[in-house]
């Protein structure tokens, strides 16, 4: 895969090279992605990436939690092994409530981590593939896709990433 | 009008610093020899924690008998320094979840130490009940597990039971929280570990850093994920606390069964937990020469923080006070009656001074922007809270309602050096922290000065 890796130092430079890559005609320069060392206020909407499913996986993990606390409560205090504490009902469904709270938030968050590292492919082993010096410190980077892209697009290319203000723009195939 | 901009939104970043420079003044702590002040302060924490093991060694191997809890007070120091410490904790939570969610820049650069903080208060406040067990490797017995004795279930309307689901959650929740926090922060410690000399560390940040590149598709889902773990945190820290009250207020002693416990509780939490931040924040930042990214209105913002809890708890005295007499319960009135003017009169008193009156110099400016009357009054704040929870516990047990179990309290030696110890293991892991990790969010404070450059420039 042939690509073009432009590299900025002010997030507002990076800003108009994104949004200008994305008015480019025919849209044959899609952007592979962006390489920042901080949060960019605004890249979301430049880039138009579809919101992330993050929070369903937030939602299912807690009504497994609810539902496991609920269900192991109620199946050892009422079921398994009913014990008369200070003649209280076996089944006192208000003070199952904190556990049951409590699981709801631990398997929520629990899970919303996990997805997270597994859907962005983050583990201590991955190895990571620095895509231009700095950009885990004050570089940021943006990664288009070069290929079927015809010499006098390229052209055009370097010459909006430049006239957005990037500092250096290469290819490289990979 | 706007001529004043900066001064209608200042920048929380002092001398507009450069990425790079970030970069730099947060790393340089971590790659440079620690300086004298460090060690005296490592060398002080370290004999602490050794004291404290040695004492909490001799209590396993003896019995909590060798604490001061043979009468009445079954509860000794143990339970005070278990409320006192969960409570600190509380504060890394509010700084780093909820003015997350109330998009409090200010945070961005005590956040990372705050929440540290946190982990170790928690840490700490473990080890007490734990202790308490008498037969601490019997810990596991707290959980629901399959057992051979019937098997036998935890009592799950037991608010103790509550506590451990509601802690180990709690540790569980801030641990992640923190650790994803510093995830990109790795990375950069990672990429600047590019020496000779430097394998090892490029080795243990790589591995922390879990491959991070810093590509957007990941930061745009990592910007979910804080938020939904500080959604889930908000929650999670009020619940903890309103747990722990809940151990005194499903209790029928007098001065502990009331329904105003659980808001009192957490409103004494966060106070409390601020009053250590800003003890810990002043030092460190003259200790670790971060001056510029916590400045005096960080200190400031937190003080104003601390003077709301510290009124909101002085309230609940008063409204404790007025409960007792307006409710006409004999037992109540002669429990509050007897913490004013008995024998631990000394405790509350201290305790109200601390907690309730000297915060309120926090009303003046010159106090908040003071950093020796700030530091002493944090300082004085976590005395009076201690002594909240002893008050709390020992005046009330004390004398409860059969005269002939009356009796005084006195910790013996070991309870004194557990508490000890226990202060020594918090400040060892903090110095630690503070030499071992970026006690500063890099990314945050990046991007928190970038907003504020393009501000000024939008302004100019």
């Amino acid at each position: 895969m042939s690509r073009l890796v432009a590299v900025f130092s002010e997030e507002s430079s990076l800003l108009a090279a994104v949004r200008g890559a994305r008015a480019m005609p025919d849209h044959r320069a899609a952007i592979v992605d962006v390489y920042t060392p901080y949060a960019v206020h605004g890249l979301d909407e430049a880039m138009g990436l579809p919101g992330t499913r993050l929070p369903w996986v937030t939602l299912a993990g807690g009504l497994c939690g609810m539902a496991g606390a609920i269900a192991l409560q109620v199946w050892c205090a009422v079921l398994d092994w009913p014990l008369d504490v200070g003649g209280k009902p076996h089944q006192s469904a208000l003070a199952f409530l904190p556990i049951t709270f409590e699981a709801t938030i631990l398997l929520g968050g629990l899970a919303t981590a996990g997805a997270f590292f597994w859907r962005s492919r983050l583990s201590p082993l991955a190895e990571p593939r620095p895509v231009a010096a700095g950009v885990t410190d004050d570089a940021m980077a943006l990664v288009l896709k070069l290929d079927g892209a015809g010499p006098d697009e390229r052209t055009a290319l370097h010459d909006l990433l430049l006239a957005a203000g990037a500092r250096e723009v290469r290819e490289e195939d990979r | 009008m706007i001529a004043d901009a900066h001064l209608l939104r200042p920048s929380w970043v002092e001398g507009k610093p450069t990425l790079r420079q970030i970069t730099d003044d947060v790393s340089r702590p971590l790659t440079a020899r620690p300086t004298l002040g460090w060690w005296a302060c490592f060398a002080v924490a370290s004999l602490a924690l050794a004291w404290g093991a040695a004492s909490a060694t001799y209590e396993v191997a003896t019995g909590i008998g060798t604490w001061g809890l043979n009468k009445t007070v079954g509860w000794a120091f143990d339970i005070t320094n278990f409320v006192f410490w969960i409570g600190i904790g509380h504060a890394g939570t509010l700084i780093s979840a909820i003015l997350l969610l109330f998009r409090q820049k200010w945070r961005t650069s005590i956040s990372r130490s705050a929440e540290a903080m946190t982990i170790f208060a928690v840490m700490c406040a473990g080890l007490f009940p734990l202790l308490h067990m008498g037969r601490p490797w019997f810990g596991f017995w707290i959980f629901p597990y399959p057992n051979t004795r019937g098997p036998l279930w935890v009592n799950f309307r037991s608010p103790l039971v509550w506590d451990v689901v509601a802690i180990s959650t709690y540790f569980t929740i801030s641990f992640v929280f923190w650790f994803v926090g510093m995830i990109p922060d790795f990375a950069t410690l990672r990429d600047r570990a590019a020496g000779r000399g430097d394998r090892w560390r490029r080795k243990v940040f790589g591995l922390l850093s879990f491959g991070w590149d810093g590509s957007w598709r990941t930061w745009s889902r990592y910007e979910m994920l804080s938020l939904i773990l500080a959604g889930l945190a908000t929650p999670l820290v009020l619940s903890v606390h309103s747990i722990v009250s809940m151990d005194f207020a499903t209790g029928l002693v007098p001065g502990w069964h009331t329904t105003l416990f659980p808001p009192y509780f957490v409103a004494g939490a966060i106070f409390s937990g601020f009053g250590m931040v800003l003890t810990l924040l002043i030092l460190t930042r003259k200790v670790m020469g971060l001056e510029r990214y916590i400045t005096i209105r960080h200190l400031d913002a937190m003080a104003k923080i601390t003077l709301l809890t510290g009124s909101m708890v002085g309230f609940a005295y008063l409204t404790e006070l007025f409960l007792a007499w307006f409710g006409g319960n004999p037992f109540e009135r002669a429990a509050f009656w007897n913490r004013a003017t008995g024998p631990f009169a000394w405790a509350y008193w201290t305790m109200v001074t601390c907690n309730a009156i000297l915060p309120q110099l926090l009303w003046s400016r010159r106090v908040r922007t003071s950093v020796p009357i700030l530091f002493v009054l944090s300082l004085l704040v976590n005395v009076g809270m201690w002594f909240e929870r002893f008050v709390i516990i020992v005046t009330s047990l004390h004398r409860d309602f059969l005269p002939s179990s009356w009796w005084f309290y006195k910790p013996t030696i070991i309870e004194v050096g557990i508490l000890v110890g226990s202060f020594g293991l918090f400040f060892t892991c903090f110095l630690l922290f503070i030499r071992a990790l970026p006690m500063v969010a890099m990314w945050e404070v990046k991007g928190v000065a970038a907003a504020a450059a393009h501000a000024g420039e939008a302004h100019a």
